[in-house]
C-alpha cells in the first residue's frame, strides 16, 4: 500500500505546478469577472437624477449574475477540462517520450506493476476532484464578493444549490444529487480506463499496437454509441425488453466495458510492455 | 507521511469539498412536496404523479410529486430506475411479465375477463408492388394456468395507403371480434378461435344529416372506454356536426353563471371563462361544434343503433369524452370550472353537470379520465399552494369520490417566496 500511496505521490508532484496553475488561473479569471460584473450591475441600479426610474432594473442574486454570463465563467472550466482531457494521455506518453525514457525506471521497480495503472488512475482522479472542490470553494468567493460590491437593497439571497445552477458547465460537473454524481463519474472513470489501456496497447506493439489502439477504441465506443444506436435502431422493441431491463442493460455494459479495460490494461502492461 | 504531505492535502482538499458539498445538499434540501388525501379513497391516488416547476428565487426547476413524495427531475439517476411493465400488469397475475412481453399496444388491443386473456394488433407486409398484406396476429393466454396458443389471419390483401388497426377486442362464445378502423371506417372481423376468418361485418351508420344548417362537416371518431379490455356489448362512436346556422350566425355557449351546487341543472351553459392554453380554440376561426351524435355498435346484434345526441350550439371549445359501462360523458373545463353532459347508454337523456372552480378546490389546469372516473387537476395560478390538487369525479354517480392537495413535505417547501407551477399529471 505504500508503495502505490509512494507512486501517486510521484504523479502528483510532477503534475503539481501545471494544476496549480489551472487553479490560480481559475480562482483569478472567475474572481476578476465578478468584480467587473458586479460594478456593472451596482452602476445600473444607483440613483442617477438623469434616469428614468422606470429603468432601473430591480435587485438581483448572484445566481442571475452567474447565468447571464455563461460563457464567462464556464472558459476557465473549458480550459481544466480540456487540460485534464490532454494530460489522461501524457501521462503515459512522459514516460516514454521524455529525457531518458523513464517507463524502463518504473518498470523495474520492485512492486506489482499493477501498481502503475493504479497510481496513474487515482492521480487523475485526485487532479479532477481537487479541480471540481476548487469550484465549490470559488463560488462561496463569488458570492462573497458579490454581497460586498452590490449594496443589500439591490440583492437577492441565493442558496448554494442556486449558485452551482446558475452556470450549465459547472452544474453539469457537479449535479446537485450524489447519485448523479457517480453516475456521471462513473462512467467517466470507465472512459479513462478505455483510454489508458488504447494507450498501453499502442506501447506494447509498436508500431503495430496503433491499429491495435485503434480498434481496441472502436471496439468500446460500442459502449456509449452501442447502447444508444440499439434504442434507435428498434433493437430494444424487437428483444422485446421492458424498460429498466434495457436500463439496467446498459449499466451492465458499462461495467463490463470498465472491467474489461481495466484488467486488459494491467495484463498489457505485466506481459506485454517490456524494458 | 509528511513525504506524501501534498498529497494527502489534496486528496482531503478534494473530497472534503466535495463531501461537503453534498452534506449540505442533504442538510439544505430543496422544497420537497406530496400528495395528501383530503378526501375519500387513498387508492385512487395510488400510482399518480404530479409534474410541477418549482421556481422562485431558484431557477425553476421540474419535479414529480406522489404520494410518496416529491423527486427533482434533475437529481434522478440510474439507480432510480421504477420497475415498469405495463398497465394492465396487475391484472394479469402471476403470467403478466411474460405474456406482455414485446405488446407495447394500448389496452384497447386486449380482452380479459378473469379467465383469458386475448391479445390482437395488425401487421403489414409489404409486396413488391408497394401495396401490402394486412393480418392480424392474435395471442391467447389462460390466466389460471398460463397456458398460451397464437395464431396469424390474413384480413386484406393488396391494401395501399391506409392500415387498419385495431380499436377493441371482444371474445363471444367460441368467436373473436375484432372491431378495426380502417381508413375513415369500421369493421369487425369475426374470427374462429381455431385461427378462421369465419365473416367481415362492415360497420354503416346513417348518412349525416346537417338539420337546419349549411356549410356542415361531418367527423367521426370512437369513443373512449373507461376499461376498453373489459367484455362489452357495445362500442361507441360519435359523429360530430360542424357548421353554422342557417342564419349565418355563429352560435355561441351561453352566459350565465355556473351554479353554486355540482348537481344537475337545466339552465343554460355557465360562463367557465377562458380555457387554459392547452385546450384553447380560436373563437374566430375555429369549427362550430352543432352537435354529437352517439352511435353504437352491437355486438351481439353486429348492427349500429342510435344511442344519443348532444346539442352543442356551436361550440368552439375542446370536449373530451368517455365511455362507462351505463353512461357515454361529454366534457369540457376552463379557468372557472368544468362541464359535464352524461348521457345515459339506457334512454339517450342527457343530464348537466357545472362544477365551479371553488367546487373543485381551484382552477382546472388539466384533466384525465381513468376506470370511470374523471381527475381534475387544479391550481391557483399564482403559484401558490393554494387550490393546488386533485379532485376525482365519479362519472356515473356525477359525484365527488376523492380530494387530494399538493401539500409542502419540508420547512423549504413553507417559504413562501417558493412558488409551484403545477404542469400535468398522470397515472404511471
Amino acid at each position: 500500500m505504500k508503495a502505490l500511496l509512494k507512486l501517486i505521490h510521484f504523479e502528483v508532484r510532477r503534475f503539481r505546478w501545471f494544476l496549480f496553475g489551472l487553479m490560480a488561473m481559475t480562482a483569478l479569471y472567475q474572481m476578476a469577472v465578478t468584480v467587473v460584473y458586479a460594478l456593472g450591475e451596482r452602476a445600473l441600479r444607483m440613483p442617477d437624477p438623469g434616469r428614468d426610474p422606470e429603468t432601473i432594473p430591480g435587485p438581483m442574486s448572484v445566481y442571475h449574475l452567474l447565468s447571464r454570463h455563461q460563457e464567462t465563467y464556464a472558459l476557465p472550466v473549458l480550459v481544466c477540462v480540456v487540460s485534464l482531457l490532454l494530460y489522461a494521455f501524457l501521462i503515459w506518453y512522459r514516460d516514454w517520450l521524455g529525457r531518458g525514457a523513464f517507463i524502463y525506471r518504473l518498470l523495474m521497480l520492485p512492486q506489482p506493476r499493477a501498481y502503475l495503472y493504479l497510481s496513474k488512475l487515482a492521480a487523475m482522479l485526485l487532479f479532477i476532484f481537487s479541480l471540481l472542490s476548487l469550484q465549490l470553494a470559488l463560488l462561496l468567493v463569488i458570492e462573497g464578493i458579490f454581497s460586498a460590491i452590490m449594496p443589500a437593497e439591490f440583492r437577492l439571497e441565493a442558496r448554494f444549490a442556486d449558485l452551482v445552477a446558475g452556470n450549465e458547465l459547472i452544474a453539469f460537473l457537479l449535479p446537485v444529487s450524489p447519485k448523479v454524481f457517480l453516475q456521471y463519474y462513473g462512467m467517466g472513470i470507465v472512459l479513462l480506463l478505455a483510454a489508458f489501456t488504447a494507450i498501453l496497447l499502442e506501447r506494447s506493439r509498436r508500431p503495430a499496437g496503433i491499429v491495435l489502439a485503434l480498434a481496441y477504441a472502436a471496439a468500446m465506443l460500442v459502449i456509449p454509441f452501442g447502447v444508444i444506436l440499439a434504442g434507435a435502431t428498434g433493437l430494444y422493441e424487437s428483444l422485446g425488453l421492458y424498460i429498466h431491463e434495457i436500463i439496467w442493460t446498459a449499466v451492465g455494459v458499462w461495467l463490463a466495458g470498465g472491467a474489461l479495460a481495466a484488467w486488459l490494461g494491467i495484463r498489457v502492461l505485466n506481459k506485454n510492455v517490456s524494458v | 507521511m509528511k513525504r506524501y504531505l501534498l498529497t494527502v492535502l489534496l486528496a482531503v482538499f478534494a473530497l472534503g469539498g466535495i463531501g461537503t458539498y453534498y452534506v449540505h445538499g442533504a442538510v439544505h434540501p430543496l422544497p420537497a412536496y406530496r400528495i395528501a388525501v383530503t378526501e375519500g379513497d387513498e387508492a385512487l391516488f395510488d400510482r399518480l404523479v404530479v409534474t410541477a416547476f418549482q421556481s422562485h428565487p431558484s431557477p425553476p426547476r421540474q419535479l414529480e410529486i406522489s404520494l410518496a413524495g416529491s423527486e427533482y427531475e434533475h437529481e434522478r439517476s440510474v439507480f432510480d430506475i421504477r420497475r415498469s411493465i405495463h398497465p394492465l400488469e396487475a391484472e394479469l397475475g402471476v403470467h403478466a411479465r411474460r405474456f406482455l412481453r414485446g405488446k407495447w399496444a394500448s389496452p384497447v388491443n386486449f380482452y380479459l375477463d378473469g379467465q383469458t386473456v386475448v391479445y390482437a394488433e395488425t401487421q403489414d407486409v409489404p409486396a413488391a408492388d408497394g401495396r401490402a398484406d394486412v393480418f392480424v396476429n392474435v395471442e391467447m393466454m389462460d390466466l389460471e394456468s398460463g397456458k398460451r396458443s397464437d395464431f396469424r389471419v390474413l384480413l386484406e390483401s393488396g391494401v395501399a395507403g391506409l392500415w387498419p388497426y385495431v380499436a377493441d377486442v371482444q371474445r363471444i362464445g367460441e368467436e373473436l371480434h375484432l372491431f378495426v378502423e380502417y381508413g375513415g371506417e369500421y369493421r369487425v372481423y369475426v374470427l374462429a378461435m381455431d385461427g378462421r376468418l369465419v365473416r367481415m361485418v362492415q360497420v354503416s351508420l346513417p348518412p349525416a344529416v346537417l338539420e337546419g344548417e349549411r356549410d356542415g362537416s361531418v367527423r367521426m371518431s370512437l369513443a373512449a372506454n373507461h376499461r376498453p379490455q373489459d367484455p362489452k356489448s357495445v362500442v361507441g362512436i360519435l359523429v360530430k356536426i360542424y357548421g353554422t346556422r342557417e342564419d349565418g350566425t355563429d352560435p355561441a355557449d351561453g352566459g350565465q353563471e355556473a351554479p353554486a351546487g355540482g348537481t344537475m341543472t337545466g339552465e343554460s351553459a355557465g360562463d367557465l371563462g377562458d380555457p387554459p392554453g392547452l385546450t384553447r380554440m380560436d373563437a374566430g376561426d375555429g369549427p362550430r361544434l352543432q352537435r354529437i351524435d352517439l352511435y353504437v355498435y352491437d355486438y351481439a346484434a353486429e348492427d349500429v343503433r342510435p344511442a344519443g345526441r348532444y346539442e352543442l350550439g356551436g361550440s368552439t371549445e375542446q370536449w373530451y369524452n368517455l365511455m362507462t359501462g351505463r353512461h357515454h360523458v361529454l366534457y369540457r373545463y376552463g379557468e372557472n370550472g368544468l362541464e359535464m353532459l352524461r348521457m345515459s347508454l339506457a334512454d339517450g337523456g342527457v343530464e348537466r353537470f357545472v362544477y365551479t372552480a371553488e367546487q373543485l378546490g381551484g382552477h382546472p389546469v388539466r384533466t384525465f379520465t381513468r376506470e370511470g372516473h374523471l381527475y381534475v387537476l387544479t391550481h391557483a395560478g399564482d403559484g401558490s399552494l393554494e387550490g393546488a390538487g386533485i379532485t376525482v369525479l365519479d362519472l356515473d354517480r356525477a359525484a365527488v369520490a376523492a380530494r387530494a392537495v399538493v401539500a409542502p413535505a419540508n420547512r423549504a417547501a413553507e417559504d413562501p417566496a417558493v412558488t409551484l407551477l403545477l404542469e400535468d399529471f398522470a397515472l404511471r
